[in-house]
């Protein structure tokens, strides 16, 4: 059994949607957000992969919020 | 404010992640620079190596956009007219095969053949195609109990410039009327073969007087006309699946070196008798990548030829050349009933062929409309509105989103409803773990894998690297 401690800022809704699609993606890996951290405990990946898999679904967060006025931009533009 | 449309996925490694563009661009980028994303602080070297690269658009950059858009652009289906269609002129086999998918009936059951009037309906449809190609299948039952058929929809289509048919059959009889078909050279024979003769004959003939019968004409039409103008593929039990080698070599023994690993299908027959197709488990999934490596091992070891796990290749096709392959199953949007369509036994129109299948078991009907009186229906509208990943929220976050694709029938066929979390799906499972295979592999420094990657690619050389890696 692996586990991930991570620490964070604060539960930002990047960090809550992350936790969210992290349950969606990867249902072998457990996730729990307390104060000021991110856990995540898996028995089938190391602690390395765990920190991959958090860093990789913030990073779609942040990525798609950011991201989301721009795409709806392109795709209108393409269907137009 | 810069616009960095990107989608990341650890690698399986863990050495890194995958980065991948909405234009299916992408690169493995290192843990540190994953944290940099997440907390906004990307140094300059990172922009410098975005931007270059074009996974980032920089504001006021027009050209920046104009590449970004055209990205997306290939990557979406652009439905033409209607050029493919797969036709079933008679429901009636020679065989009983277990898992049969359609739940074909008996040889001389009345009824399950094209009457007149479909026949002439689909001449009349063939008449005023606008497209200068086409490309007809011939599905049934089994289409070569019906050359006459066969023969009247394939003669009316000469006027396409270019044409391509494909007879799907069992081979169990070759009469000489049926060689004067295979004889065309804009035709091709698509067969079954399930791995040796034992286990062939276990799932399909049923007895080893067919099963010889069925090895002998195969070798026959690939001696007569080259392995190039035969395709054939396994059904595979996922509970029992052959061993690997044997079933590489009851393949190449026929000159064949493309194989699909297909599990058995969660249609017709299959539904009662194998209930546990409904989903695929590791031990199919480990078995895949087993099947998958060792072709790479022999393809490797002996270079004269090159052997490929069929469906593999369409998967890698999409991530590095969009559009090289028209695999209707596996694009986005993926419109139904628009540039391809099935024509039943009895006329009735479907959508795809796994469709036909669903109706035919009673699950669901998905007919669209039938071929005399046209399938532009509410129906067919309906499914459409939702055949596409793009909206989905679970697809909008996954790094393979730009080299996925939609199969509403899919879903329907296994859950009822189309509106299961995309995750939790057959569909999306198996292709995570594809793409997620097929990403370990484009970043393996192994040279055999390499060596095969690029044939499967149709490359002319082996590059030094098929996959970028953030310094």
């Amino acid at each position: 059994m692996a586990d991930a401690l991570i620490r964070i800022d604060h539960h930002s809704d990047a960090v809550r949607s992350a936790a969210g699609w992290i349950r969606t993606f990867y249902p072998n890996v457990a996730i729990s957000l307390d104060d000021g951290r991110v856990q995540l405990t898996s028995s089938e990946r190391d602690e390395a992969t765990l920190r991959l898999i958090w860093l990789t679904a913030l990073a779609n967060e942040r990525l798609f919020a950011r991201g989301a006025a721009s795409r709806a931009l392109v795709l209108e533009e393409l269907v137009r | 404010m810069t616009f960095l449309p990107l989608r990341t996925r650890p690698l399986r490694k863990g050495d890194g992640a995958l980065c991948v563009s909405d234009g299916g661009r992408f690169f493995a980028g290192t843990p540190n620079f994953l944290a940099r994303l997440c907390e906004e602080e990307l140094l300059p070297e990172d922009w410098r190596f975005l931007v270059e690269n074009g996974h980032a658009v920089l504001e006021g950059d027009e050209l920046g956009a104009a590449g970004h858009a055209y990205g997306l652009a290939e990557r979406l289906t652009r439905a033409g007219s209607l050029d493919y269609l797969i036709l079933v002129p008679t429901l009636r086999c020679n065989l009983s095969c277990s898992y049969c998918q359609v739940s074909r009936v008996g040889l001389l059951q009345p009824g399950f053949d094209w009457s007149d009037e479909t026949l002439a309906s689909v001449l009349n449809l063939l008449d005023d195609l606008p497209a200068q190609r086409i490309k007809i299948e011939f599905q049934g039952g089994e289409p070569t109990l019906r050359p006459d058929l066969l023969r009247a929809v394939i003669e009316r289509c000469e006027r396409f410039e270019d044409r391509q048919f494909v007879i799907c059959t069992n081979l169990q009889e070759l009469s000489e009327e049926i060689l004067s078909l295979f004889d065309r050279p804009d035709l091709y024979i698509s067969t079954s073969l399930d791995g040796d003769a034992a286990t062939h004959g276990r799932n399909r003939t049923g007895s080893n007087a067919s099963t010889n019968r069925f090895l002998e004409n195969l070798r026959f039409v690939v001696e007569r006309y080259g392995p190039h103008k035969v395709s054939a593929l396994p059904t595979i039990d996922a509970g029992n699946p052959p061993d690997e080698d044997s079933l590489i070599d009851s393949y190449t023994q026929h000159g064949l070196t493309s194989i699909f690993l297909r599990p058995i299908n969660y249609q017709g027959f299959a539904r009662k008798r194998h209930p546990h197709a409904r989903e695929q488990n590791a031990g199919w999934r480990l078995y895949y990548e087993r099947f998958v490596r060792r072709i790479i091992e022999r393809n490797w070891q002996d270079r004269s030829r090159v052997l490929e796990e069929s469906y593999f290749s369409i998967c890698l096709r999409r991530i590095f050349q969009p559009g090289a392959d028209r695999h209707v199953d596996l694009r986005n949007p993926n419109p139904m009933g628009v540039d391809y369509i099935v024509v039943d036994h009895d006329g009735t129109v479907y959508p795809t062929d796994e469709a036909r299948m669903l109706s035919r078991s009673g699950i669901v009907d998905l007919s669209i409309g039938d071929v005399a009186n046209g399938w532009k229906s509410e129906k067919r509208d309906l499914l459409n509105r939702h055949a596409t990943n793009q909206f989905d929220p679970a697809c909008q976050r996954c790094a393979y989103q730009p080299f996925c694709g939609r199969d509403l029938v899919d879903d329907i066929a296994r859950y009822g409803r189309i509106d299961v979390p995309r995750p939790e799906t057959e569909f999306c499972r198996r292709h995570l773990h594809i793409f997620d295979f097929i990403f370990e592999l484009i970043y393996d420094e192994d040279p055999a894998i390499r060596y095969s990657l690029s044939r499967w690619l149709r490359l002319a050389g082996t590059p030094p690297a098929l996959g970028t890696r953030m310094a």
